[in-house]
């Protein structure tokens, strides 16, 4: 069964809680909690079918970065171990999410590893790999946004 | 506490702080709109002085819940006596109960200044003309306070701080509350404040900084400005920091009042220079310390710590304010701006 969509669902329960629910109530602050529960829900119906994919197009992302930093910075996360890159077909949240906290706790040591080199110029091309990196993850989210 | 218990805890409170009263009687007191962290209540309060009757309007701050900030409030509570004063406008502090003892949570009582402070109106364009007229007055009240001496034996509410580290301290007290609350590693973040600290400028002249001086936080009776409030943040450190913070885009008055205009009324009372690089620096820095207090608040209600369904979703709003740190940070990423 497909029928009622998540999203739909979502927003009718938004809806009713806006229009009808808080409506019904005096003005104050449970008035006001149903009014931030009704935003939350609304959010949540626009954007959860794109959590997963674009948290898995950010997890691709870091990686190819990582690949594609200097040796001497790849190595220093050699410390952090590794985790399986092969995601199932259709992945749970939590396990893109496992992932892309593993990813996260890399690019932490990437930065204390560049804090530590001698050389400028590899410092400088490791800050703006990282730096433009940041900069898609939050065009990713930024599609979210919008959509929410 | 219910209100009769309020009412009692309040009048044994003036009864303590203020010698000579005698009945005392608290009246109409009501729940009025506070802000993440604290309930605020209005009131009046009467006693005998033992010479005649004497009447304040009130209003009460008391930390009940954890907010997205716990500041310690005696600070606070000095300060507004310290700038009521000195003809800042600011409400007066009354009576301080740091520990609770009498109303049941950590709260002061201060002066009731009369006024609205609706943020709708005031970037509303068609009360433009007032609202511009506002924000003139705002950033003479800015200039005002940025002016005042400080360095006198009766002021004793902010940690002193030099030219050479106004600027580390603060983002230092950020990135202490960010390592605390955050609930992932935020590389993100951690690059932002690493940007911050390679970046520190040396302040001009150390000034108090009101530390969330924004549109949001003033008090108006038609067009006259008739204080500001919320001096929870407020530090010793960079006039820059709230000038750059009164114009962020989420709240900036720009559609009323140009940015160029805002600074042409600030420099008419306050004559000095303010440094364009420092100013960059702490508009990248108001982002990243408003990214960190929209997660604080997140972490606080993921944690139970509160309640307020406003505070749930707040990691959306850090990813607003890293994508305006990103967008304005230097395209060298910033080895010296």
């Amino acid at each position: 069964m497909i029928e009622p969509a998540p999203s739909d669902l979502l927003n009718n329960v938004a809806i009713v809680l806006r229009e009808e629910v808080a409506s019904s109530i005096p003005e104050g602050e449970a008035r006001n909690q149903i009014k931030a529960a009704s935003v939350i829900i609304r959010r949540i119906a626009k954007v959860w079918d794109l959590i997963i994919p674009t948290l898995q197009e950010e997890n691709r992302d870091i990686e190819e970065c990582v690949d594609s930093l200097p040796e001497s910075i790849r190595n220093s996360v050699e410390s952090l171990g590794s985790i399986s890159r092969e995601i199932p077909i259709a992945p749970k949240f939590s396990e893109v999410a496992q992932r892309n906290k593993f990813l996260q706790e890399q690019l932490l040591e990437i930065h204390k590893s560049a804090d530590r080199q001698n050389s400028e110029e590899i410092r400088k091309e490791v800050e703006s790999i990282l730096t433009n990196l940041y900069r898609r993850n939050l065009a990713r989210e930024k599609v979210l946004a919008d959509r929410g | 506490m219910n209100t009769e218990e309020l009412e009692r805890g309040l009048s044994t409170l003036i009864a303590n702080r203020e010698p000579r009263s005698d009945h005392i009687t608290i009246t109409d007191l009501r729940s009025i709109s506070g802000g993440n962290a604290r309930s605020a209540y209005s009131f009046d309060a009467k006693w005998f002085n033992g010479k005649k009757d004497e009447t304040r309007k009130c209003v009460l701050l008391l930390q009940l819940n954890k907010g997205q900030l716990d500041q310690e409030l005696s600070p606070e509570f000095d300060l507004l006596d310290f700038l009521s004063k000195r003809n800042i406008p600011s409400p007066s502090s009354y009576w301080l109960d740091a520990s609770g003892h009498y109303l049941g949570a950590p709260g002061f009582v201060m002066e009731h200044v009369s006024g609205r402070g609706e943020l709708r109106n005031l970037l509303n364009s068609k009360y433009k003309v007032r609202n511009a007229y506002l924000a003139k007055q705002m950033a003479e009240a800015a200039a005002r306070l940025h002016n005042v001496n400080w360095n006198t034996s009766d002021f004793k509410s902010c940690e002193i701080v030099t030219k050479e580290n106004a600027a580390i301290k603060q983002v230092s007290i950020w990135e202490d509350l960010f390592l605390i609350h955050r609930m992932e590693p935020l590389p993100i973040l951690v690059n932002a404040f690493g940007w911050l600290k390679r970046n520190c400028p040396v302040a001009e002249r150390i000034v108090i900084v009101h530390g969330d001086f924004r549109f949001g936080n003033i008090l108006y009776e038609d067009d006259k400005l008739t204080s500001i409030l919320d001096w929870e943040m407020a530090h010793l450190g960079d006039a820059c920091e709230d000038i750059a913070w009164a114009y962020r885009p989420l709240w900036s008055p720009h559609p009323q009042l140009a940015f160029s205009q805002f600074l042409k009324h600030y420099l008419k009372t306050r004559s000095v220079e303010l440094n364009e690089r420092t100013l960059l620096f702490y508009r990248l820095f108001s982002e990243v310390k408003h990214a960190v207090i929209s997660l604080t608040g997140a972490n606080t209600f993921a944690g139970g710590g509160n309640h307020n369904l406003r505070l749930a979703d707040r990691m959306t709003w850090t990813t607003e304010c890293l994508r305006q740190f990103y967008e304005w940070l230097p395209s060298n990423n910033g080895r010296g701006l």
